[in-house]
């Protein structure tokens, strides 16, 4: 969700600071070159392999909004893949947020549970595996997750937390955990999400037979394929033959008699823990360091970070459903993830995704939109405060 | 090389430019003869040539020495001749003229000539010895005008230089582009050089204290037109609309200042704003450590030096986007010149966060500091080779085929 332009002088009246405008386009575009295509070619490859082809999604919040706001028929085209059985829909945060991380787990406990009650309405659906913000894990998000009932949450495959182990197994949290952890094996995932259209890869062009060789060669209870659905289109566009290998996939990896397709519930049924990981510094699926460092690494990050979370009991005591869900809005990683200056001296990987020409136009819209929030709820809970002498006053 | 001024002499950016790239370019070896105007000495008869060892210096008299006949009563002698115009474009015009007699370089292998101001000398020069030519822009006359009014003749001649040449080296990608675009010059042959800076008379780290905010915004340059002192007081007016609280100090002397201050009275900002004059450096390094932001909104600048000196003390910038070096900065906010909106608006967020303000001001203070003579030296060299490679060439083609047998 694109902010708007904001400045300091002309604030605005109410918490609109989206660019809808920006939004419908970019959502248009990325419906047509990706979603709708994708969608229709996965629903073709599992009715011809007669169910054997499985695939799992995780659909935020925003994302189901502004589907519902620009493209209906996104929605339907999602619904079409939940009746067919073949395809498992996972529970995240419904503000792609990272309340995961402050300290109080109440706010990412309601944002988990307002995901919930989407999934169920939309598809009727209530998911058995959870995986939060771009795959951000600790040991206290797990502990949280396992209260909330679910069955397995998924992670990035790093070595920090695997040391010479294999992503390829399950494993649980350590301190006689039930919840079951599925990690990304991010060679593999990555070989498609970021090498496949990468000329100068020594292992260009992947075909699809050659990839499910590679697949096949690897050990273990399961190989877990994470990424973008963006792959599909937008990041890797049709002319690179994205559509094709995917086309071409299911086939090739069924070829191979020791491997099939599940879903992660489907695996998590039919496989037990090898062993325990213990997490006490949160990792994610971003950047090299794989750690929370693309979103919290300088002093603006933070201060924006601590900002929001700092708002929280206001929010929650004003209870005006419009200044909450802006709140909850301001979460969304991205906004953070612009404000990140950690690549400056290396490369520009995300300045792909950045709308704006520098971090610190990203930091100081950004703090636009966070300092004018908090100005609005002090205000309002001001009203309030006199509303309730004036009513206490009267009676 | 032909130049104009060289320190101690009217040792602006130009002629600081002359000597730490003939220091740089004589380390790697090259044999510089620096050609320029011998300008009436302070110092009595103390030639510039006196201060530097690494390169011949050669001032060129305004007139020559009289030989005075002795007369019936002896006498006689040598005079000293008159020295250049008072005015300053009857001097540059002299010294062109005088400089076609002064030349003795006859074994260079190449000439290079600084600005509109050698130009003349320069093209003649290439002309009357067949070497090959390279134009240094520095500065165009449409960047020192801002716009208003250039004067048509310097213009020509800046054009005359960038078509004889046969390389032009233009110090930022910014000023390359005004070449072609205004000038119709011939992209093949620009080169963009970035200038350097002299980290050693900057302070070595960041010694700032970011937790220190006197909120106050401090512009620091030549009060010209060039430099968008205007748009600075616009800027300041919009913030002190939200936030009376804001300082604002300016820096330095130029025509423009009476304006400036006008402006601040009619605007009833005096309370809120200083005008310093002039600064020797170490006072600016003092307002660099006690103000909070730096800006510098220039209509058009070249490559912009000081806005790296400026950087190098930590303080977050704020500069324009039509600057030469912008173009290879990552940490300044850049606004348009004009959009004082945008730069009230950064203004008041970096007065704001604490965090915007050192998370800019250190980056920006690392980054500063690539920017080398050095660099810039190996760049200008490899020009020097590619031109004389390229003039080598011209004349093994001219040969008639006749000769070769």
């Amino acid at each position: 969700m694109r902010l708007r332009r904001l400045h300091v002088f002309n604030a605005p009246t109410n918490v609109d600071y989206w660019d809808d405008g920006k939004n419908k386009a970019i959502f248009n575009r990325v419906a047509d070159k990706c979603y709708l295509p994708t969608n229709k070619l996965l629903l073709e490859l599992i009715e011809k392999h007669d169910g054997r082809f499985k695939v799992a999604f995780s659909l935020s919040g925003t994302f189901v909004e502004q589907a519902q706001k620009y493209r209906p028929d996104v929605i339907e085209s999602f619904a079409k893949l939940a009746a067919t059985g073949c395809v498992e829909f996972l529970s995240e945060t419904y503000y792609h947020s990272l309340a995961g991380l402050w300290d109080n787990p109440e706010e990412y406990i309601e944002q988990i549970r307002e995901h919930r009650e989407l999934m169920l309405k939309l598809f009727n659906v209530e998911p058995r595996v959870f995986r939060n913000t771009e795959l951000i894990y600790d040991n206290r998000i797990a502990k949280v997750v396992e209260g909330l009932g679910y069955e397995a949450i998924m992670t990035e495959g790093t070595e920090k937390i695997l040391g010479w182990r294999s992503p390829n197994f399950l494993y649980k949290p350590s301190g006689g955990s039930r919840l079951k952890v599925m990690l990304k094996n991010y060679r593999l995932s990555d070989d498609v999400a970021f090498r496949f259209g990468n000329g100068s890869w020594n292992e260009y062009p992947l075909t699809a037979d050659k990839y499910a060789t590679w697949l096949s060669q690897a050990e273990g209870q399961v190989v877990n394929l994470f990424m973008d659905y963006e792959t599909f289109g937008e990041h890797n566009w049709r002319e690179s033959g994205i559509f094709e290998f995917l086309r071409h996939l299911p086939g090739e990896v069924l070829k191979h008699p020791h491997m099939d397709f599940a879903t992660p519930s489907e695996i998590v049924s039919r496989h037990e823990p090898v062993g325990d990981i213990e997490v006490p510094h949160a990792i994610s699926w971003a950047d090299s360091e794989r750690d929370v460092s693309a979103w919290l690494h300088n002093e603006m990050q933070h201060q924006c970070f601590n900002d929001l979370r700092d708002l929280a009991p206001s929010v929650k005591a004003l209870k005006d459903p419009e200044i909450t869900h802006a709140w909850r809005l301001l979460q969304t990683s991205d906004h953070l993830y612009y404000c990140c200056t950690k690549w400056m001296s290396d490369g520009d990987i995300h300045t792909y995704f950045s709308p704006y020409d520098s971090p610190y136009q990203a930091f100081i819209n950004y703090s636009n939109a966070i300092q004018d929030l908090k100005r609005k709820v002090a205000l309002r809970l001001e009203q309030q405060r006199q509303r309730g002498a004036a009513l206490a006053a009267s009676r | 090389m032909i130049g104009w001024e060289f320190p101690p002499f009217l040792a602006g950016g130009l002629g600081i430019h002359c000597l730490e790239l003939t220091t740089e370019l004589s380390r790697k070896g090259v044999q510089i003869d620096f050609y320029m105007p011998h300008m009436a000495s302070i110092e009595g008869n103390r030639r510039v040539a006196d201060h530097h060892k690494h390169l011949r210096i050669i001032e060129v008299e305004a007139d020559p020495e009289v030989l005075i006949q002795g007369g019936p009563y002896g006498g006689g002698g040598r005079q000293r001749g008159r020295g250049y115009e008072a005015n300053f474009n009857d001097a540059v015009m002299q010294y062109n003229e005088r400089l076609l007699n002064a030349f003795d370089s006859y074994d260079a292998d190449v000439i290079h000539c600084h600005d509109w101001i050698t130009v003349p000398a320069a093209v003649e020069l290439k002309h009357r010895t067949g070497k090959p030519l390279v134009f240094t822009v520095h500065s165009t006359e449409y960047d020192r005008s801002a716009g208003f009014f250039p004067q048509n003749w310097i213009i020509n001649l800046e054009r005359l230089g960038i078509h004889e040449a046969d390389a032009v080296i233009a110090v930022s990608g910014y000023t390359r582009d005004q070449l072609v675009e205004r000038f119709r010059g011939d992209a093949s042959k620009i080169f963009p050089i970035h200038n350097g800076v002299n980290y050693d008379k900057l302070p070595a780290s960041v010694t700032k204290d970011y937790n220190k905010s006197n909120r106050t915004v401090l512009f620091l340059s030549r009060v010209s037109r060039q430099k968008g002192p205007i748009f600075f007081m616009e800027a300041a007016r919009k913030v002190l609309d939200v936030d009376p609280s804001v300082r604002f100090i300016m820096a330095g002397k130029g025509e423009m200042l009476p304006e400036m201050i006008q402006f601040a009275v009619r605007n009833n900002m005096m309370d809120r704003m200083s005008f310093t004059g002039y600064v020797t450096d170490a006072e600016a390094f003092s307002l660099f450590q006690n103000s909070d932001v730096y800006v510098l909104p220039s209509v058009s600048e070249p490559f912009g030096i000081s806005i790296l000196e400026a950087m190098t003390s930590g303080i977050p910038t704020i500069t324009s986007k039509t600057t030469g070096v912008g173009e290879a900065l990552n940490h300044v906010l850049k606004a348009h010149y004009w959009d004082t909106w945008e730069m009230a608006d950064m203004i008041l967020r970096l007065l704001d966060s604490r965090a915007l303000r050192e998370e800019l001001g250190r980056n920006g203070a690392r980054e500063a500091r690539k920017f080398t003579w050095d660099r810039c030296a190996s760049a200008t060299l490899d020009v020097y080779r590619w031109t004389a490679d390229q003039a080598r060439r011209r004349n093994n083609r001219a040969l008639p085929a006749s000769v070769s047998a």
